[in-house]
């Protein structure tokens, strides 16, 4: 039998290699990858949790976040592109604009 | 209740219209300005005396008690407040009685002389307007000083004198000894008016108010004159202030701190030294600031404040103990100076403190006699020297004079008049004057000898300055080639006025046809013009007349009768008829001595009695009395020694150590700190992405973790 909490757990193991994904990772590309997989651990709970309360807003809610999620990708890789073109590189190490 | 006067404020107000005049007399009448203000300022100053004399002959007479309260602004009454805060009263109000009208008199009346001999002496400035602009001024705060009726007005005064002063000393300031001698003026006044304010202060927390009569018998001198009134004349009474008597060593603070102003103002022991320097001002300026008026304001205040002095007997003699010193070392420092105002600088300062020595032993009247007659003789010798000065074209070295006397005739009869005036040739006034301030000093009890002695050998000396400087004017071989005489007026534009002075000075030779051109009409040295000369003859005929007038008569005392306390306590052991004959020998003997000293053949031809008087090998040795007086008993030496080099280091260790050192210190270490905190936190700044995603994981952790250990408490 699989309860809600099997789903759970799945989603925060997800969500937890994402998180390490995003941390430890220096390729954007692979970065967005794991941003990726945190939204979809989100998308999952959400849907475990509307299953669970008999209401439709998770599911709801799951197809908000793949839409904006689209969205964003496209923006971030547009982000990237432009990165590249100026620095000749996407490593996120190098960089460190944020750092005055 | 107090009678009122509606004419006093005119007294001040119309040298104040004058003085607004000359300021904007440039605007008004543009070219014309000089000729307008040589009329209007010494117009408004007479104006101001005729005033004076109509206040004295129709309203003091109906006055009650001999005085009046006036206000200071047309169309208020003296109840007006100027200031008004918190329990603290002070009124735009005057006091106008015989001690403050005999002042204004004296101002306005010696000063109006004074103005119109200006109008001559300073006719050919091209800055002639701004110089009656500050004379007018210092009449106006003169006037203010002399009439207020309360400490602060004449505190307003007092400040206002001493910047006009500062200006007039400076007022040539482009040649920087003046800028100087005006700078050291001020900075030396300011330590008087220091002690001037704590004073005031003082009287003001004893007293409760700082007026000096007021219509509910409060006043500071109603207060201290209350015993007076019961006829106790010469006994010490207990001042109280509600019922609290004031305890004599509080009375003494008061009055010790007030005489520190008139140290400063009075150029007295030890505050005198700016009084010579500031003779760097144009002539008319020492003869109307620094020798008839404003020096003459520290005896006026002690004379004021009489009631306060007569009740503090240690501070009566400090007073006494000053002034006696001060004459004595003015001098002996006026027996050898070779500039013709420094000698009669030394001659003032020396004369300000018979003044004080009469105030010191008690006898207040005998103070302002003199302040009378020597504000008319001294102004007359410093008129007369200004225009022995203006003949010699600027010359004031009487080494380099000589042989005036027949060149300028009519200026040395009234010098002569003033030195014999001075000197204490019976008849004149200063005989009259100075004698009675020794009589009452003899009279003072214990010390009464002393003082008579020391008394009589500053009077010889004076007799002995005085004909040394007149021989050596005028007397002896001239020492300077007439039509080689280098222009000297001091002017901030030099050559205009040279110039000027040039056509003047030949112009006026041929307008007055007087005997003074020798040979082709090159001689420069000429007698002065007619508005000069008049004034000199005025005051001449007023230094014989005034003195024996008011002793004969007794007008003078009984005039001042009510202001002032007559304090002498012990009996003389001469008569007054003695003394003056004790006083006449002494005066005459001193002017024989520097006549029959000067007036050696050798002498005669270069006017030098004593080697020294040229530069020889004396002058490097500093205890030589001659190098000594010379240099002012080294008094300037000495305050440079301990104010400006030892308090140049003080200020040194001041700058370096406390300012630079420690409160710099601080603040920078302060921003030091701070500072090491931020670079110690820059470091968390990496730049990097994942850092930062690394501070939101931790963030949210601690959030989550926060909320579950919540819920976790909650459900227990």
């Amino acid at each position: 039998m699989i309860t809600t909490s099997h789903y759970l757990v799945l989603s925060a193991i997800l969500f937890t290699i994402g998180v390490i994904g995003v941390l430890v990772k220096r390729n954007p590309i692979v970065i967005f990858m794991c941003v990726e997989l945190m939204l979809n651990a989100a998308n999952l709970s959400f849907i475990a949790l509307g299953r669970h309360f008999g209401q439709v807003n998770g599911q709801m809610y799951v197809i908000f976040a793949l839409a904006v999620a689209a969205a964003e990708v496209s923006v971030g890789l547009g982000i990237i592109v432009a990165i590249f073109r100026s620095k000749e590189t996407i490593n996120v190490d190098e960089v460190n604009l944020m750092k005055s | 209740m107090l009678s009122t006067s509606n004419l006093a404020m005119w007294i001040i107000l119309l040298p104040f219209l004058g003085f607004l005049h000359n300021a904007f007399a440039g605007l008004i009448w543009k070219k014309n300005a000089k000729k307008v203000v040589s009329y209007v300022a010494p117009g408004v100053v007479l104006l101001a005396f005729g005033v004076a004399l109509m206040v004295v002959m129709t309203e003091l007479p109906n006055a009650h008690d001999h005085r009046l309260i006036g206000a200071l602004i047309p169309g208020t009454s003296a109840a007006t407040p100027w200031i008004n805060l918190g329990g603290m009263r002070i009124n735009f109000e005057l006091l106008v009685d015989p001690l403050s009208l005999l002042m204004a008199m004296i101002v306005t009346g010696v000063g109006g002389l004074i103005h119109v001999y200006a109008t001559g002496y300073m006719a050919e400035d091209p800055e002639q307007p701004r110089f009656f602009t500050y004379f007018n001024l210092f009449i106006t705060m003169m006037l203010i000083l002399v009439l207020g009726g309360n400490f602060l007005l004449m505190f307003v005064g007092w400040e206002g004198v001493g910047t006009c002063s500062y200006l007039l000393i400076s007022f040539s300031y482009k040649q920087s000894e003046n800028a100087k001698a005006g700078n050291k003026a001020f900075i030396v006044n300011r330590v008087g008016d220091l002690g001037f304010a704590l004073g005031m202060m003082l009287i003001w927390s004893v007293f409760g108010t700082l007026s000096y009569f007021t219509n509910d018998g409060k006043g500071v001198l109603q207060l201290a004159g209350a015993g007076h009134a019961e006829g106790a004349h010469t006994a010490l009474h207990a001042i109280s202030v509600m019922g609290t008597p004031v305890s004599v060593a509080v009375l003494t603070t008061i009055c010790v701190l007030l005489f520190v102003g008139a140290m400063g103002k009075s150029a007295q022991i030890p505050l005198w030294v700016w009084l010579p320097d500031a003779m760097a001002g144009p002539t008319p300026v020492s003869a109307l600031i620094h020798a008839a008026t404003m020096v003459t304001s520290g005896i006026v205040m002690v004379t004021r404040c009489s009631w306060l002095f007569s009740q503090a007997p240690q501070a009566m003699q400090l007073v006494g103990y000053i002034g006696l010193a001060t004459a004595f070392v003015g001098a002996t420092i006026g027996l050898v100076q070779n500039d013709i105002k420094r000698v009669l600088a030394f001659s003032t300062v020396s004369q300000l403190g018979y003044m004080f020595l009469a105030c010191g032993v008690g006898n207040y009247t005998a103070g302002m006699f003199h302040v009378t007659t020597h504000a008319i003789f001294k102004a007359l010798l410093f008129l007369g020297s200004g225009a022995v000065i203006h003949s010699m074209l600027g010359e004031q070295d009487m080494r380099k004079m000589g042989g005036l006397r027949k060149k300028i005739f009519k200026t040395w009869l009234v010098m002569w008049v003033g030195t014999y005036a001075i000197a204490g040739v019976p008849g004149l006034s200063g005989f009259f004057s100075k004698d009675e301030i020794l009589h009452s000093a003899l009279s003072s009890p214990g010390n009464g000898m002393f003082l008579y002695g020391v008394g009589l050998a500053i009077a010889f000396m004076t007799a002995f300055y005085m004909n040394r400087l007149m021989h050596k004017t005028f007397g002896v071989t001239a020492q300077f080639v007439d039509g080689e005489l280098p222009h000297q007026h001091h002017s901030n534009f030099d050559d205009h006025d040279a110039h000027g002075h040039d056509d003047h000075a030949h112009g006026h030779d041929d307008a007055q046809g007087v005997g003074v051109v020798e040979g082709h009409g090159h001689s420069q040295v000429h007698e002065s013009p007619a508005s000069m000369m008049i004034p000199l003859y005025v005051l001449a005929a007023l230094s014989v007349v005034f003195g024996a007038w008011a002793k004969m008569t007794g007008a003078f005392e009984k005039f001042l009768e009510p202001v002032a306390p007559h304090m002498v306590h012990g009996e003389a052991p001469i008569t007054e008829s003695m003394g003056y004959i004790i006083s006449a020998c002494v005066a005459i003997a001193g002017l024989t001595l520097a006549h029959v000293l000067y007036r050696q053949a050798k002498v005669m031809e270069r006017g030098q009695l004593y080697p020294a008087e040229t530069k020889t090998r004396w002058e490097k040795n500093p205890l030589h009395p001659y190098t000594f007086l010379l240099n002012k008993w080294w008094w300037d030496v000495i305050y440079n020694g301990i104010f400006l080099k030892i308090g140049g280091i003080f200020a040194i260790l001041l700058w370096k150590v406390v300012d630079a050192g420690i409160i710099n210190g601080t603040i920078e270490g302060l921003g030091w700190i701070v500072g090491g905190f931020s670079r110690l936190f820059r470091k968390l700044q990496t730049g990097y992405v994942r850092n930062y995603a690394l501070a939101m994981l931790l963030g949210v952790l601690v959030l989550v973790l926060g909320v579950l250990g919540s819920w976790t408490i909650a459900a227990k």
